[in-house]
């Protein structure tokens, strides 16, 4: 190896760089060897190498070591400085008990209801579905154009035509009634889904254990296959997995148990325990008068093909409508096709109500924040002197600043965690005691990403609250400042303007809220007040009661058992009466066995030629009306002779004498009903009497005109029951229970609800939503008379002197108080000048959640700022005795 | 007078001894050093002025230990520099002295010069 004279050795080169790096040793070694070339070195080259080397690396390494502990020490300074100003911020704020915990829980309140209304909205509007690419799925449904756009099901043979469209990539048809399962253990009554075999690949959905079922097992006439949901397989199977292959005879059918859901998926909603071949036939003769294509029966989910937007699926859908109602004019005229994202869709009308909510609770997170905000400005204030001379003494802005700023975090800190942990705990305590009917409420608070927007609210808040007065109190007139003094006149004023500014802004969004909450409690009450028709109290409800499917060949027989059955529930002690119906008024479950159904009155003349007028059917047994008090207006009630082979009878309301049969006798007219729900019988029906309307669907709308059908005529073996008499609920289930242990020991009784509390979850969401909107609308009036009163006390705190001499020169007490007071109510009329106006632009948007009262309700609208008013006269009243009491000789003296 | 805390006497203590931090004798040698060598100064040739000038030899690790700190207080600025044959093919890092460290050698200089003043014959008694 060759080495050129005089060049540094190699291993002192290696140490060198591994030192103090290849580019500090590339210098050092070049600067060394240019000593030696230049002849200034002594010694032999070697030797003399590694000594300079050494040295210079005992000194560099001397020098990195001292750096490091100098540095480190800076470190740790850094550190201690920010304990110690901790330290100091947390004794300052200690010092000031009633200003730290008016911060921390105006903080905490606000965050709370920013919270608590996000995780509802996040859980029911926004987080996505359980699905894979759940962006890609769409609810498809049959709307009706001739009556308003009203939406229904989808028949089978237009589902078959619908999966045609090139922009689904498949499209899944599904009913979800109960079944009755029996063949394993006791009988039990499970809502199944009726699906068929796309439903899991259009879901994307892979089963837990086994397999989904194939179009094999849908086939009509195919092996019917069920799959079991996770929570099912537990329950019942002991989560065995030998399961599968097992038969469960579902309602009579037997089907082969092939796979396991995993746990968590719910389609299309919790509760659902298994999914089972619909094996849906394409066409199939007229059933009961009604053509195949006229059964709408099904609901429809769909994934949008790779590529495809839902407009695309529209604009196709939309042309294969109009194809199909050419085709097929009796059946289809007057449809479209509705698509809509199956997110969307699951919250569909809450959607408009959660975000009202959230918009209110951004407002009081803003009054919240003014309202700190004032107070710290108010603080910084009282504090100007002592700020004024640290910076004089030169502590650098940054550092005040810097100090202010720690403050207000650390009060938004602990306000925003407090609020956080508030928010949710109540969301979750006020859904568990009050259970309102929305999608996927069961998961507010669960998910943890809720936390990030009570982390948001505080940063927030914190900013807000906390950066206006740190800059303005360490603003450029400190030196003024310490002229002046904290009570000076002229350090104060630009802060009490931007106070006073605040307590308008906080009075006006106040009283938007006011106005807001108003408007939705008045309708909460008009719907509370309006009469549903019937009388819920005392009266409990069973339901459905599956009677054995054999008996549909046998109606005769059903009628006969479903007497026997009411009679023996009657013969209770403790039963007034009851009754049989196919759905309860305002229940979940409350449709009709059909939503319309054309109809004809021969002896009356119909005024519009064009489309045969339809109505509801319901089938109600004898004793129904006198169950729920539905007021008998004309004519008589069911009774047990209107049966089977006697003469066909039918009850009308009173929507519907109004609207069909005005001017005529009702009783006695003949009308004929297209449909027929059971075999052998008859058409046309003799209206025998006339009741009151019942509104069956919602409290909000009116009772459509409706016919009655007697049970013992047209029995159905799915049946409700309605029981009234003492007992409550348990017990007067309890009389169903054992009635039917005696007639059907094989029929599963589900538990009996009372009909009041089934109707008031018809409400259950207004009133949720009206609740939380007047509790927000408190902490609004609260939090802006608690703004206006500290305003006004430090006004009059500065001004104690000025007061002082007027009382001097003889102003009396009330003078004084009127003079407080009056300015206190300056500061509100703006912002209730401006409330107002906000409150003008807003309450269009809130008309959609109204009812019974307009967006322009004069109540609200004088009760809401009236409220505010009385509230700020109480809120200045405080202060202006305190001004009153106000010593003159003292107040000069002062200072 | 207002409550006043510790802590702020300290914050103005420290940013006093900060802005005071002063120049030592070796740092002005070095920064004397680093102007006379011109366009080519950097370690040897920095030493060299300082030996040719004072006959002191100095320390070579204590002239780079020095560079670096007035480099990181900013008043020096350095790049690395041609190779040459002398140097085996490696490169130098020149340096070059920054308006701050030519405002604080002033000072410094400033200051020795009027300590001195009228001090002549003092200093020539001894």
């Amino acid at each position: 190896m060759t080495r050129r004279a005089g060049e540094p050795p190699r291993a002192l080169a290696r140490l060198l760089e591994l030192a103090l790096g290849a580019e500090e040793a590339e210098v050092l070694l070049g600067d060394l060897r240019e000593e030696r070339e230049r002849g200034r070195a002594l010694g032999s080259g070697r030797s003399w190498y590694w000594r300079q080397g050494a040295a210079v690396l005992v000194c560099e390494l001397g020098a990195r070591l001292r750096r490091r502990r100098r540095h480190g020490g800076a470190v740790l300074e850094r550190a201690g400085r920010a304990v110690r100003e901790l330290r100091q911020t947390l004794r300052s704020l200690r010092r000031e008990p009633g200003f730290t915990v008016a911060v921390t829980a105006t903080a905490a309140l606000a965050v709370g209801s920013v919270t608590a209304v996000y995780s509802v909205v996040h859980a029911v509007l926004l987080a996505p579905l359980p699905y894979e690419d759940s962006d890609a799925l769409v609810r498809l449904r049959e709307i009706d154009a001739s009556q308003g756009g009203r939406r229904d099901f989808v028949s089978p043979p237009n589902y078959f035509d619908w999966i045609e469209a090139t922009s689904l990539e498949s499209a899944a048809a599904w009913w979800t009634p109960f079944v009755t399962l029996t063949g394993e253990g006791e009988p039990e009554r499970v809502l199944a889904t009726l699906a068929s075999h796309e439903l899991f690949g259009v879901l994307r959905a892979r089963p837990a254990l086994g397999r989904t079922y194939g179009p094999e097992q849908d086939r009509p006439g195919g092996p019917p296959a069920v799959v079991l949901s996770h929570g099912f397989w537990q329950r019942r199977f002991g989560a065995d997995p030998g399961v599968l292959g097992r038969t469960l005879n579902l309602d009579g059918r037997p089907c082969e148990v092939v796979g396991v859901m995993p746990a968590g998926f719910a389609f299309p909603a919790p509760g659902v325990e298994l999914w089972t071949s619909l094996q849906l036939r394409r066409s199939e003769e007229p059933t009961m008068g009604t053509p195949y294509r006229g059964m709408r029966i099904l609901e429809v989910v769909a994934r949008l093909s790779e590529g495809s937007s839902d407009e695309d699926a529209r604009s196709e859908l939309d042309a294969i409508a109009r194809r199909l109602e050419r085709a097929y004019p009796d059946t289809n005229a007057g449809w479209g096709i509705e698509v809509a994202g199956l997110l969307e869709d699951s919250a569909g009308s809450a959607r408009s109500g959660l975000l009202a909510l959230l918009a209110a609770s951004c407002l009081v997170l803003m009054i919240a924040c003014a309202n700190v905000s004032s107070l710290v400005l108010a603080r910084a204030q009282r504090r100007a002197r002592e700020l004024a001379v640290r910076a004089a003494l030169g502590a650098s802005r940054s550092r005040l600043l810097r100090q202010l700023l720690v403050e207000s975090a650390l009060l938004a800190g602990i306000g925003g965690l407090a609020g956080t942990w508030l928010g949710l705990t109540l969301i979750r305590a006020l859904l568990a005691a009050r259970p309102i009917d929305l999608p996927r409420i069961e998961e507010v608070g669960r998910d943890p990403r809720v936390l990030l927007i009570g982390v948001a609210a505080t940063v927030a808040s914190g900013i807000l609250f906390g950066l206006v007065p740190a800059l303005r109190a360490t603003g450029g007139e400190l030196a003024a400042r310490l002229r002046f003094g904290a009570s000076g006149a002229w350090s104060s004023r630009r802060d009490a303007r931007a106070r006073r500014a605040l307590v308008v802004g906080e009075v006006a969004l106040a009283v938007a809220l006011l106005i807001g909450s108003g408007l939705l409690i008045r309708s909460v009450a008009a719907l509370l007040d309006v009469d549903p028709g019937f009388s819920a109290t005392d009266v409990a409800v069973v339901g459905s009661l599956d009677l054995p499917r054999a008996l549909f060949e046998d109606p005769a027989r059903t009628a006969s058992l479903q007497q026997q059955l009411l009679e023996a529930i009657e013969g209770y002690p403790g039963v007034e009466a009851a009754g049989l119906s196919l759905g309860i008024p305002l229940a979940r479950d409350a449709d009709f066995f059909v939503a319309q159904s054309p109809f004809e009155l021969p002896g009356v003349a119909r005024p519009d030629a064009g489309r045969r007028p339809s109505a509801p059917l319901h089938v109600v047994s004898p004793g129904f009306f006198e169950t729920l008090r539905v007021p008998l207006v004309l004519g008589r009630s069911f009774e047990p002779r209107d049966a089977r082979g006697r003469r066909p009878v039918a009850i009308v309301n009173e929507a519907f004498v109004r609207r069909h049969l005005a001017g005529v006798e009702p009783i006695g007219q003949t009308l004929v009903h297209e449909l027929v729900l059971t075999a052998g019988e008859e058409a046309e029906r003799e209206i025998v009497g006339v009741v009151g309307d019942v509104r069956h669907f919602a409290l909000n709308a009116e009772a459509p005109p409706q016919i009655y059908l007697p049970s013992l005529q047209t029995p159905w073996p799915r049946m409700q029951v309605v029981v009234r008499g003492s007992g409550g609920a348990a017990g007067l289930g309890a009389a169903v229970r054992r009635a039917m242990a005696g007639a059907f020991p094989d029929v599963p009784v589900p538990p009996a609800m009372s009909l009041a509390e089934v109707a008031a979850q018809a409400v259950a969401l207004p009133r949720f939503r009206a609740e939380l909107l007047a509790l927000f609308g408190a902490l609004a009036l609260a939090l802006a008379a608690v703004g206006l009163a500290g305003v006004q006390a430090s006004a009059v705190a500065a001004r104690v002197r000025e007061i002082g001499v007027r009382v001097a020169l003889g102003a009396r007490g009330t003078q004084v108080v009127g003079m407080v007071v009056r300015e206190g109510l300056a500061l509100t009329l703006a912002g209730v000048a401006l409330g107002l106006l906000g409150a003008y632009a807003s309450s269009r948007l809130l008309a959609g959640l109204l009812f019974g009262v307009g967006p322009g309700d004069p109540l609200t609208w004088l009760v809401a700022p009236g409220l505010l008013l009385a509230v700020s006269i109480a809120a200045c009243w405080i202060p202006a005795r305190r001004a009153a009491l106000v010593d003159p000789l003292e107040a000069i003296r002062a200072d | 007078m207002p409550e006043l805390d510790a802590l702020c006497y300290y914050d103005y203590i420290v940013d006093l001894m900060r802005e005071r931090d002063s120049l030592g004798e070796f740092e002005i040698l070095v920064l004397l050093g680093t102007l006379r060598a011109g366009e080519d100064a950097y370690g040897v040739t920095i030493r060299g002025q300082i030996l040719e000038r004072t006959g002191r030899d100095v320390s070579r690790g204590a002239v780079y230990v020095t560079l670096e700190r007035l480099e990181q207080k900013g008043y020096l600025e350095s790049r690395l520099g041609g190779a040459t044959a002398r140097r085996g093919g490696r490169r130098k890092r020149l340096y070059c002295v920054r308006r701050a460290g030519r405002v604080a050698l002033r000072q410094a200089l400033d200051g020795l010069s009027r300590m001195r003043e009228g001090l002549d014959p003092a200093l020539e008694e001894s």
